[in-house]
């Protein structure tokens, strides 16, 4: 028997059928390698640099020294931290308990149309399609307190005296935390609508069906039907909406311009953390603030994943 | 059908040729080394002429300015390197401080020079000044509130070529309605405040409500600062060793920002969402009659667009402090290396560039920047017109120094402070005492 003619040994077909299975696999590894290679580039090592950067302080000429907790204590004791914090989840808040019933609405009227339901889908998306920073431009007119678009509207109704809108730092229905969350909405009512309809004509027509047959009226139908079975819907706008929020930037600043005028009303985190890092040059203080942020953003989504994703994964599997 | 030349004319004429090419050669480094040269970084002017898409107007490109200065002083090469302001890392900052490194040129456009002169790479023009027998001062206190510290003490690094500037516009007509005298050219406190207060309510001619004040909401800090400043306050300063102190917490600027907040029941309410001019500014439907802050891209060029607008829109000059400045201060800041090479010259092209009608006009042609010398009335015909033009052309001699924390941290704790007093959400003395407590944070961190 020549050596070639001779039998495989076990060995030999464990590492040529593992090779078989990657030289298999090996195109789909080309496919996921520059993406992960992009993600690490430019996400993971940032993220290193920055739990890095937050305990450590700059020696003046240059280097660094070690600095354990202390940019963490300093911002524990900062005032405008915890006060852009509370701005973060307030108008996060206010957001998706505003949204989410207005989306639900919206679609389900949506779904019923039929003529010109797609016409409707569109301009419900468009503001979704429009830079945030054009919309804060054109909300900065809207909000105007003394010849804005909305104010010159209530003054034509007679309302006296007219709210202040972007100029009303205090917690109020009409002061520039309730602006930017009209923003907010008006933004993101499309996207929102759209994923809801999704969810909607996902729903099997049983469900109507046996609800009729048991004599269930069309709004009984909506509450004991549609509603429960948008529940997978509803927690990944939840999710995906408080993340959205959690990250606010650009129309914020837009609006209130560095420091989040009116006093300090619509400064976010994620401005506080430029802001410390861009204009102040404390960037151990704002490196400080962006694992602060991490971490809140890590436990809401473990959360999430933990109390009602992971149930509608097993329902799945 | 050709002719061929024949050959000793083609000798000939190539031999003559080659002496002219030598002798050419040799006359023009002659002429070249006759001229001194000077290299200059400016930043933000057009390369070539460009036309504005919207207006029709030119803006003239760098060449022009290269090529005045050259008719000016031709005995001095002038080698102009033109970069844009940027942004970040391919911003104007990075790049000047390259070009300082490597000494690549006598002359820089330097915002920030007070950090270059500390750092013993700008030459104290001080020195040069007393050793030239015809130097004449045509930008006034600016030569005193521009020293800044460097290696040997407080001296003057730069002298400013072009700038902003910060007047007091007012509308006449509101003023004439309601039967009130003009705001005079040199406005105090208690004369705006009075006349504010007159002119806010319905226009007894009109029926219109109208305001006496105005203040830009979200950069009120300056305007505060200019009021603070002529109620005797004073930010504080940098000292030899480059720390620097600031002082919100005082009795004079809380003394000015409870004046601003009193002031700010003269404007109208959403004044705080603003940041620019109120709506109707320049138009028949402006409404607010005293306007601090007049920026000059705001109202210069309309007016001298719209000439009629000239008589009703007037300017004051910016409210000053016992020492005789006030008001932002926007220069320009022109100064020389410390390793330039030829300085004589170098000290004869800043004066013009600085200084010289001609290039005065460039900069207000090129950029809408405003003239820092006295000849601006010559520079500028079309401001010279005004009825203001002494004001609009002068009050940047006035300016206080510029602020080294203006872009910093200080400013924006400062803005905050003012928004929430103005707004109600903390009282003028809390305002400026967290004011204050940031300001030291931040100042504790530039200490190390």
């Amino acid at each position: 028997m020549t050596p070639e003619s001779s039998p495989p040994s076990r060995d030999s077909g464990v590492v040529a059928r593992l090779r078989r299975a990657f030289r298999g696999a090996l195109v789909w590894y080309g496919f996921v390698l520059p993406p992960l290679f992009l993600i690490l580039v430019f996400i993971g090592y940032p993220t290193a640099i920055a739990f890095q950067q937050s305990m450590f302080t700059e020696v003046p000429g240059g280097g660094q020294k070690f600095a354990g907790t202390y940019h963490f204590e300093r911002l524990l004791g900062d005032p405008v931290f915890w006060g852009a914090l509370g701005n973060t989840v307030l108008l996060g808040v206010a957001f998706l308990v505003i949204i989410i019933p207005l989306s639900t609405v919206l679609a389900s009227m949506l779904n019923r149309v039929r003529r010109g339901a797609t016409p409707l889908k569109v301009i419900y998306f468009l503001p979704q399609l429009t830079s945030s920073v054009a919309i804060a431009i054109l909300f900065h007119y809207v909000f105007q307190p003394d010849w804005g678009l909305l104010n010159g509207t209530l003054r034509l109704l007679g309302v006296n005296p007219l709210p202040l809108w972007l100029a009303e730092p205090r917690y109020t229905l009409t002061g520039s935390r309730a602006a930017a969350t009209i923003l907010a909405v008006w933004a993101g009512l499309g996207y929102f609508i759209i994923v809801v309809l999704a969810g909607l004509q996902s729903i099997p027509n049983d469900l109507y069906d046996a609800a009729a047959i048991d004599g269930a009226s069309p709004v009984q139908s909506w509450w004991y039907v549609t509603l429960p079975s948008l529940r997978p819907t509803f927690i990944f706008l939840i999710i995906t909406g408080t993340i959205d929020q959690l990250a606010r930037f650009s129309d914020l600043w837009t609006l209130g311009g560095p420091g989040g005028s009116p006093a300090r009303s619509l400064q976010s985190i994620v401005m506080y953390i430029f802001q410390q890092g861009f204009v102040g040059s404390d960037f151990s203080l704002s490196a400080a603030a962006a694992v602060v942020f991490f971490v809140i953003v890590l436990i809401v989504t473990s959360i999430a994943f933990w109390g009602f994703l992971r149930r509608e994964f097993s329902a799945v599997r | 059908m050709t002719r061929s030349m024949p050959l000793s004319l083609r000798l000939t004429l190539l031999s003559s040729a080659a002496l002219a090419v030598v002798a050419a050669g040799a006359i023009a480094p002659a002429s070249a080394a006759d001229k001194t040269q000077v290299t200059l970084l400016t930043i933000g002017y057009p390369d070539k002429d460009t036309i504005d898409a919207n207006t029709g107007a030119t803006s003239p490109g760098i060449d022009k300015l290269e090529a005045a200065f050259e008719k000016a002083n031709p005995d001095i090469d002038l080698v102009i390197t033109n970069i844009a302001w940027g942004d970040g890392a391919t911003g104007y900052t990075p790049k000047t401080e390259a070009m300082v490194q490597a000494n690549q040129s006598c002359l820089y456009e330097m915002p920030g020079a007070a950090s270059f002169a500390k750092r013993g790479l700008l030459q104290n023009l001080d020195e040069l000044i007393a050793k030239d027998k015809d130097f004449k001062n045509v930008w006034g206190k600016q030569l005193e509130t521009d020293k800044v510290w460097g290696p040997g003490g407080q001296h003057l690094y730069y002298i400013p070529d072009n700038t902003g500037e910060r007047v007091i516009n007012w509308d006449a007509k509101l003023f004439e309605d309601y039967g009130v005298e003009p705001l005079s050219k040199n406005p105090t406190l208690d004369e705006i405040a009075e006349k504010a207060k007159k002119l806010t309510g319905t226009d007894p001619k009109t029926g219109v409500e109208t305001y006496g004040y105005w203040y830009q909401g979200k950069y009120t800090v300056w305007q505060f600062l200019t009021i603070a400043h002529a109620m005797g306050a004073n930010w504080g300063g940098v000292d030899q060793t480059g720390k620097m102190t600031i002082n919100w917490n005082t009795p004079e600027y809380l003394k000015a920002l409870n004046w601003l907040v009193d002031m700010s029941k003269y404007a109208p309410r959403g004044a705080l969402a603003s940041d620019s001019m109120p709506d109707g500014f320049l138009s028949d439907d402006n409404v607010v009659a005293i306007i601090p802050e007049g920026e000059q891209g705001y109202f210069i060029q309309p007016l001298i667009a719209n000439p009629d607008l000239q008589k009703r829109f007037r300017s004051s000059f910016n409210l000053r402090g016992s020492d005789g400045v006030g008001g932002l201060s926007t220069i320009t800041p022109l100064a020389m290396a410390a390793s330039c090479p030829n300085k004589d010259a170098a000290w004869t092209a800043l004066k013009w560039l600085a200084g010289a009608p001609e290039a005065q006009a460039y900069y207000f042609q090129a950029s809408g920047r405003l003239p820092t010398a006295s000849t601006g009335a010559e520079a500028v015909p079309a401001i010279a017109k005004f009825p203001d033009a002494e004001v609009v052309l002068t009050q940047p001699q006035f300016a206080e120094a510029p602020y080294p924390w203006a872009a910093s941290q200080p400013r924006f704790s400062l803005q905050n402070a003012i928004e929430a007093a103005i707004a109600g959400t903390a009282t003028p003395a809390d305002a400026l005492a967290q004011a204050q407590k940031e300001t030291e944070d931040w100042l504790a961190k530039q200490a190390g």
